[in-house]
């Protein structure tokens, strides 16, 4: 033991810098692996502990039958609560006559809110009720931004215009805000004041409670007990929102520590390559070692214990980038959640990734290691007799399987599943043998091609099939790594053309909800007088479905007489537009899913205590970028007519900014209960939600670009000999400095060339089968961005190459031909 | 059965029959005929003869580096030709001393560690005391943390011949040692062997070109086309 320790930290003190890609290897895969999971653990343990700022108290409850609550507010279990209103609204500058009302999500909070954690405000101003009294509003930033605003400025909700008194930084209630529209707190009774809550309004009412310590979940249950017959109840301990939002996070933490381990694992390709230049270039000790009574188990041993020490040195160097992670990363997101976290490198992650680390060093260095075994110890004496003949080496293929179980039991355990674990592997197998196969073949194929016309290209090719060549290595690791980048890309540019407002037929733009009856003919006046057409009004109805006798899920439907444009009948046949009294129904293909319904089948919904059965005559696919709020069901008219409804309008809304504006400005001043929605601006919001995911996914590509950098840089090393000699030989027979970096570029160029072509037509598939079956979106080809990949891939290969190579190119023939 | 046929207490190497046969493109290359041979333990023994002849083999064949075609090797008294890899190994680390023609250090060691390594793997007692010791016999007590770059061949050879020495073992293997030396190196570094050799009665087999140096050997086995065409023994 003494001996291979000591011998492990001789060698590494010698040859740390040839062993540096080692460890950079397994500090970017476990950085990465960290760091995502550390920062999702940061998350995490930021809700445990402060679980209560999930909803700002102990209980919150949401029901219609909001008197039978009061009775509550006496109870021993109750120490204090409070009521709060939401709901999206218009809001525009009131300074301005022509500013474009936005639309806004309101909070109208009462004295006693929040009973748990602070509303925190920009510039360390401290939160009072009072802020909000005699019409003060408290905005985000992006509000500010979004209408040229400033605190002191006047904004118009509803009928009311309200003084920004503060800024938001931060408030409980709201632990991650992804709404595309801003959020206000204003006072609760300004908002009735200012008719933001007259009939027809979408208000989301919600009792806050606190209770005695531990009283929680005690008070829950007795809420649900006694309002039970309320269908719409939601009644919610903080306890059990913060569990399923565990869950979640647990999951989104195992999908990105998988991505970590791709990274991990391309970067054991690169352990690997690395290790077996090591092994190549310490034959000659190895030999010696031999020779002096060194048995297998101590030459073995003692690389195994630098392999060990490296991965290790390796894990920690990671951890340091992490910690680099946990810092840059959170400043991207500070704007998005609003709560306190301490971001750290957590014990937790640390010791996986540094586990996951050793074991990937050491299962991807096992196969070029066990080459010691070979090493025969005359080699001291004859060149010639390095390793001993192919017998098929079963340990070799024992460490293979080895790897392959390994690779699972890493997996699984990263994303808590076998099942997960099983189809990561075999995705990493399958992607890894269809890209070894398409390389194998363009260079079978590039082979056959036949005598070249220059001795400088026939060389620079030739390079690729020379002694120990590392082609095929190359290939693999740099065309996984470009697959991985272009695939993102192409995703990424698919899913932004998507949510191109330009790029698609949107043949409404503007949309409003929640008009009443006897609003509609106001309104369509309204949008016909300023858009110049009229509008499409659809009636919407809330049903409750009956199942097998028993009420079930309510659903918005509604009622017309035609097929809309941007919809097409799959199955079955769709109405004439005349009324009829027999009940039809039309649903749409997702509905058909996952009810599992059919045409001829029927369903049963409740209206106002009379039970209608309708059947299905049809099954629709639509469009699902032209906005229809109450799409899915779709009546035949005739038997829902005089049922208690409401009114959505969509309309094609004016291009130019003014008129387009003056239309929201009309709806929201003069019916302040209707909500308008700008597609325009959905899209845009949209679109920035794809570009943060695409950060986040970038950096991953990044860091898997980075390892494909490294792989490349190992593998050159690895024909540095052979390269140094031919050379050297080329030089002695005339060969200028300029004809072997000619023979070096087209060398690597080639290669280059191959590894683009691979991964950005590997990249083509990917991309298209996760539109297609992951995203359900449109996909189009890109060959732009392919083009960019190989021709990026091209420039970044060679240029590595040749500067990997200077050496060679540079080095007198002599000193090279004496030392063979 | 075989060990207790050969065994005799005073006979340190025996090669019976031995002949080595190597494939050369798709022919067969015999360097070694037949070779029959024994050295009694402590005795110094030069094999002569021109490039080719089959001196490095035989060498290599004697200390388990490579198996012979045909016949038997024992070394004090122990069959090899069937050890394992690691037995051979275990063999070499506990009886074997080597010094070869181009040194052999290991360039990332310092020359006291390499004096140390073959103690380290048989585990000896005291070894680095043992190896500072050697580093003073061999006349570079100010030199052991140096690298093998740093020193010159004639340097480096010594800390070859230390190692050599570093286990005491039975039997030392020398190839070629002061061919990569100008004579006057190659005398010093000859002398320390010799004299090293002498003071621990140890059993030596020299494959040396240079006639002067075969002369001081006790017996001069002459190779010439692998087989044995000349065994001289000096009368003492």
């Amino acid at each position: 033991m003494n001996f291979i320790l000591n011998m492990a930290w001789r060698e590494m003190r010698a040859s740390w810098h040839r062993l540096l890609l080692f460890f950079l290897c397994i500090a970017i895969g476990v950085g990465s692996m960290v760091g995502l999971r550390s920062l999702i653990q940061s998350i995490k343990a930021a809700i445990k502990s402060e679980a209560r700022l999930l909803i700002a108290a102990d209980v919150d409850v949401q029901t219609e039958s909001m008197a039978v609550l009061e009775r509550y507010f006496n109870s021993p279990l109750v120490v204090d609560h409070t009521e709060k209103l939401e709901f999206g609204t218009l809001v525009r500058s009131a300074a301005d006559p022509n500013a474009v009302p936005r639309l806004v999500w309101l909070t109208a909070v009462q004295q006693q809110y929040p009973l748990y954690g602070e509303v925190r405000l920009v510039d360390g101003q401290h939160y009072d009720h009072s802020m909000l009294k005699y019409r003060g509003v408290l905005v985000r930033p992006k509000l500010l931004i979004q209408h040229n605003l400033k605190v002191g400025d006047e904004i118009k909700i509803g009928r009311l215009n309200f003084t920004i008194r503060g800024v938001i930084q931060k408030e409980p209630g709201q632990m991650m805000h992804f709404r595309p529209a801003p959020r206000v707190l204003v006072d609760y009774n300004d908002a009735l004041a200012a008719g933001l809550t007259d009939f027809g309004s979408r208000v989301q009412r919600t009792m806050l409670f606190k209770t005695l310590e531990g009283q929680e979940e005690t008070l829950a249950r007795q809420l649900r007990r006694e309002l039970r017959t309320d269908r719409s109840l939601r009644v919610n301990s903080f306890r059990n929102r913060e569990g399923p939002l565990s869950e979640q996070l647990a999951q989104v933490e195992n999908y990105l520590s998988l991505l970590g381990l791709v990274i991990l694992a391309l970067g054991g390709i690169g352990i690997s390559s690395v290790t077996r230049v090591f092994i190549q270039q310490k034959m000659k000790t190895i030999a010696i070692l031999k020779c002096l009574g060194g048995e297998n188990r101590h030459v073995l041993g003692a690389y195994l214990a630098q392999v060990l020490a490296l991965g290790l040195t390796g894990g920690l160097l990671g951890l340091a980038l992490a910690r680099i992670v946990t810092i840059g990363l959170p400043k991207y997101l500070a704007d998005r959640i609003s709560f306190d976290i301490e971001y750290g490198v957590t014990w937790q992650a640390a010791l996986q990734g540094l586990g996951a680390g050793i074991l990937v060093a050491l299962l991807f260095s096992l196969p070029p290691l066990l080459e010691i075994r070979r090493v025969k110890p005359i080699l001291v004496l004859r060149k010639d007799t390095a390793a001993s003949g192919r017998r098929v080496d079963w340990l070799r293929l024992v460490a293979g399987l080895l790897i392959l179980m390994g690779l699972f039991a890493l997996a699984a355990w990263q994303a808590g599943s076998f099942k997960i674990g099983g189809i990561f592997l075999g995705g990493l197998v399958a992607t890894s043998c269809m890209l070894s196969l398409a390389g194998a073949a363009l260079i079978r194929l590039l082979r056959r091609v036949g005598h070249l016309p220059s001795f400088v290209l026939r060389q620079g090719v030739n390079s690729l099939y020379r002694p120990g060549n590392q082609t095929s290595v190359i290939l693999f690791a740099v065309g996984l790594a470009v697959f991985f980048v272009v695939t993102i890309y192409l995703v990424q540019i698919n899913m932004l053309s998507e949510f191109n407002y330009n790029s698609i037929l949107v043949t409404h733009d503007l949309g409003m909800i929640d008009i009443q009856k006897d609003q509609q003919a106001e309104v369509e006046a309204v949008l016909t007088r300023l858009a110049g057409e009229a509008p499409t009004m659809i009636p919407m109805l809330r049903l409750r479905m009956v199942r097998r006798g028993r009420p079930g899920q309510e659903w918005w439907v509604s009622y017309r007489p035609n097929l809309e444009e941007y919809e097409k009948v799959t199955a079955g046949r769709f109405w004439e537009p005349t009324p009829s009294p027999d009940p039809e129904i039309s649903i749409e293909d997702h509905i058909s899913r996952d009810f599992q319904l059919g045409v001829g089948d029927t369903m049963t919904f409740d209206v106002l205590g009379r039970q209608i059965t309708a059947r299905i005559t049809s099954i629709r696919h639509a469009n699902r970028y032209v906005w229809n709020p109450v799409n899915s069901i779709i009546f035949r008219p005739g038997a829902l007519e005089d049922a208690p409804q409401r009114i959505a309008a969509h309309i094609k809304g004016p291009v130019p900014a003014g008129p387009r504006a003056q239309i929201m400005r009309e709806i929201a001043d003069r019916f302040p209960n209707v909500i308008v929605y700008d597609f325009v601006e959905t899209f845009e919001a949209a679109r920035g939600v794809v570009r943060s995911i695409s950060i986040v996914v970038t950096f991953v590509g990044g860091f898997v670009f980075l390892c494909g950098v490294l792989i490349l840089v190992g593998s050159i090393a690895m024909t540095k000999f052979h390269r140094l000699y031919e050379a050297a030989i080329l030089k002695t027979l005339g060969a200028t400095r300029r004809l072997i970096i000619l023979i070096t570029l087209i060398e690597y160029g080639v290669l280059g060339l191959l590894a683009g072509v691979i991964g950005s037509a590997a990249a083509i598939a990917l991309s298209w089968a996760i539109n297609k079956y992951a995203l359900e979106l449109a996909w189009q080809p890109l060959p732009s961005v392919n083009l960019i990949g190989v021709a990026a891939t091209l420039l970044l290969v060679t240029a590595v190459g040749v500067l990997s190579s200077l050496d060679v190119m540079m080095k007198k023939p002599l000193d090279i031909l004496r030392t063979e | 059965m075989r060990r207790g046929f050969y065994y005799y207490i005073s006979i340190m190497i025996r090669l019976t029959n031995v002949s080595k046969t190597v494939m050369s493109g798709s022919e067969k290359l015999t360097i070694l005929h037949a070779v029959d041979m024994f050295i009694p333990r402590g005795q110094f023994v030069a094999v002569v003869g021109p490039s080719g002849s089959g001196k490095s083999t035989m060498l290599s064949l004697v200390a388990g580096l490579d198996a012979p075609t045909t016949g038997d090797i024992f070394l004090d008294g122990e069959y090899i030709n069937r050890l394992s890899e690691d037995e051979l190994a275990r063999l070499r680390g506990a009886k074997v001393g080597f010094i070869f023609q181009s040194f052999h250090l290991i360039p990332s060691l310092t020359a006291y560690e390499n004096i140390l390594v073959p103690m380290e793997i048989m585990k000896l007692q005291q070894a680095r005391a043992r190896a500072q010791k050697l580093l003073d016999e061999i006349g570079l007590h100010e030199r052991g943390h140096h690298y093998p770059s740093q020193l010159s061949g004639g340097e480096q050879q010594r800390v070859a011949i230390a190692r050599a020495f570093s286990n005491d073992p039975a039997i030392l293997l020398a190839d070629e040692p002061t061919g990569n030396l100008d004579s006057k190196n190659g005398m010093h570094v000859f002398e320390l062997l010799v004299k090293l050799n002498r003071e621990r009665g140890t059993t030596l087999l020299l494959v040396t070109h240079e006639h002067a140096l075969a002369e001081q050997a006790d017996r001069i086995i002459s190779l010439n086309e692998g087989r044995i065409v000349e065994d001289l023994q000096k009368e003492n």
